[in-house]
């Protein structure tokens, strides 16, 4: 039923209609607006949050499901068929993942901010499936993608994750709905791994090491080193999983040890590659992709430091707030920035007697400084709220993250705007 | 990305040649907003970027247009070549007079007005070409990888550098 319709010139397209990806980019903008309206309702409790709903959880979730996983997916959607010279499996299931995920986010969300917590059944169930959908886009596409061998190995790599996430993450919602009898802390654990380090990590690590060269205007990076960086990172999940579930206790700390390991060879590899650019000043978008790097390496420093017993004040918290405003936050905020531009520059046609636009007259830059700058306050008071257990820092934190995200908006919406003017190929295809 | 075919090899060169140009170019006058550069690697520069675009970009060009284009849309994938040629006719109308004013700003006389008009329009013309190469990389040149045969790879490559 879902398979392309053959003898179809859209059967062997590469692109999908604008606003399949645009759907996903415009519910995570949405979404990160939620998220720090969230925060601002967790600031009394958030610097001591060890787990459990609440708006601490939902505000958690609203980042890593409803931005991150929304944009990877809307953007992973149209890059890995042209990435791996694969045809869009279909246009119908990449818009149902979308029609089932968003709503489960939103339901999922809410249930852990403001109950009941029987809609976080019915939320999680949604989410799943929505992600079984896009699951199943991702596994056809790899199966038969040509070149790139580096971006799928990633991209099998963090589908594995994307299963073990969903069941993990099915247990956890039945454990807090039905009582569901399982080691909360363990799953919770390997949710937490499998969700931001495996999923997001490795697709981020994938996706970098084909997005950021291009946006560069670099060389690629060697594939050795990246399948060294890979080994390191399954190796750091591996004992994370191994150590949770089955009671391995001298596996845990060697995992972000492994990961701190993963993430210095890759950023080295980046790095290396973005060396030779041929564009000197790459701009602000990596900026924030730098400080998420920073960050990510803080995340799991800050893991091993637990993981050794070391007593972190406020370690749980703290932790949180690396990972996920931190670092995958300011990673896919930063690499949105510059894919959304780029995806509706190939959508968008010149306005009779006209030039096509600029890439750069698509997205105001005025708005995004405005996001950049209120993005780090939002981040250092976010911190220091967390660590000094000061709410009025973070409710701070929150504010500036929620104009922060106000003004991406403001961005998004523009951009967005620019496909008014579709060009005709792209329209034609979307009426079939 | 690797390239196995030579003619993806030939026209990923291109594009690295062309954007160190324009990168070059962007560097130099970001510095001088008013006044050409007196120096040697300004004339050179303007000579080169000139020549380049006279020349190698229009050459390269026709060949994706005349060989390449009409393979991706026989392969389906029409809406891809399409894009490219409408922003190949952008960067023509954007490039077709900086040449001869590249030429002149290596001369006397050549005025403010004329310098700012020039950089604007060389502005212009590296953004557009930065993100058109962007695309053909990410997208062409790897299904050109597909589209031709060994031998198809070798006449095309023949025909291109002959």
């Amino acid at each position: 039923m879902f398979a392309p319709a053959a003898g179809s010139a859209a059967t062997h397209s590469r692109l999908l209609p604008a606003l399949v990806p645009l759907r996903y980019f415009g519910e995570a903008v949405v979404l990160h607006f939620c998220a720090w309206v969230l925060a601002w309702d967790s600031a009394g409790t958030l610097a001591g949050y060890t787990g459990g709903f609440g708006a601490p959880l939902a505000a958690l979730h609203a980042m890593t499901l409803g931005v991150a996983a929304m944009a990877a997916m809307g953007a992973s959607l149209q890059l890995l068929p042209i990435a791996t010279r694969q045809p869009v499996r279909s246009v119908a299931l990449a818009k149902l993942a979308w029609w089932l995920f968003t709503p489960g986010v939103l339901l999922l969300v809410h249930a852990m901010a403001f109950g009941p917590v029987r809609l976080a059944g019915a939320g999680a169930m949604l989410v799943a499936a929505g992600l079984a959908v896009y699951a199943y886009l991702l596994f056809h596409n790899l199966r038969n993608a040509k070149g790139m061998p580096v971006v799928v190995a990633h991209g099998w790599a963090a589908l594995a994750c994307l299963a073990m996430l969903g069941l993990s993450g099915l247990a956890l919602v039945a454990h807090y709905e039905h009582g569901f009898g399982l080691d909360l802390r363990a799953f919770a654990l390997l949710h937490l791994a499998v969700a931001a380090y495996g999923f997001m990590g490795l697709l981020a690590f994938g996706v970098s090491y084909l997005l950021l060269p291009m946006f560069a205007l670099s060389p690629p990076p060697a594939a050795k080193p990246a399948y060294a960086a890979l080994a390191l990172a399954l190796g750091a999940l591996a004992c994370a999983a191994l150590g949770t579930v089955f009671g391995l206790a001298i596996l845990l700390p060697l995992a972000p040890v492994l990961g701190l390991a993963a993430v210095a060879l890759h950023v080295r590899i980046v790095l290396q590659s973005l060396a030779r650019r041929a564009k000197a000043d790459p701009g602000r978008a990596f900026i924030l992709v730098y400080i998420a790097w920073s960050l990510l390496a803080a995340s799991l420093a800050l893991g091993a430091l637990v993981a050794w017993g070391v007593d972190v004040p406020r370690g749980a918290a703290l932790f949180g707030v690396l990972l996920v405003p931190g670092w995958l936050l300011s990673l896919v905020l930063g690499i949105l920035q510059r894919i959304a531009p780029f995806l509706v520059s190939v959508h968008v046609a010149a306005a009779p007697g006209q030039r096509a636009p600029l890439p750069s007259a698509l997205a105001p830059g005025g708005a995004l400084a405005v996001h950049f700058w209120c993005h780090l306050a939002a981040l250092g008071l976010l911190l220091a709220g967390v660590a000094a257990d000061v709410t009025l820092l973070v409710r701070a934190a929150a504010l500036a993250g929620a104009a922060g995200a106000l003004s991406y908006a403001v961005f998004f919406a523009i951009l967005a705007g620019r496909l008014r003017q579709p060009r005709v190929a792209a329209a034609a295809l979307q009426r079939r | 990305m690797q390239f196995e075919r030579h003619i993806s090899r030939r026209l990923h060169e291109e594009h690295q040649a062309h954007l160190d140009l324009l990168a070059r170019f962007e560097q130099i006058v970001a510095r001088a907003r008013d006044a050409p550069p007196a120096d040697d690697a300004w004339a050179a520069l303007a000579r080169a970027l000139a020549t380049g675009l006279e020349q190698e970009t229009a050459h390269h060009f026709e060949f994706e247009e005349r060989e390449l284009f009409p393979r991706l849309a026989a392969a389906g994938e029409a809406d891809i070549g399409q894009l490219l040629t409408e922003e190949h006719e952008t960067i023509r109308e954007v490039a077709g007079p900086l040449p001869a004013q590249l030429r002149a700003s290596v001369a006397a006389g050549f005025d403010a007005q004329a310098w700012r008009a020039l950089r604007a329009a060389g502005l212009e013309l590296a953004e557009r070409m930065q993100a058109h190469i962007q695309k053909e990389e990410m997208a062409l040149l790897p299904a050109v990888e597909d589209l031709l045969d060994e031998e198809a790879d070798r006449e095309l490559a023949a025909a291109y550098c002959g």
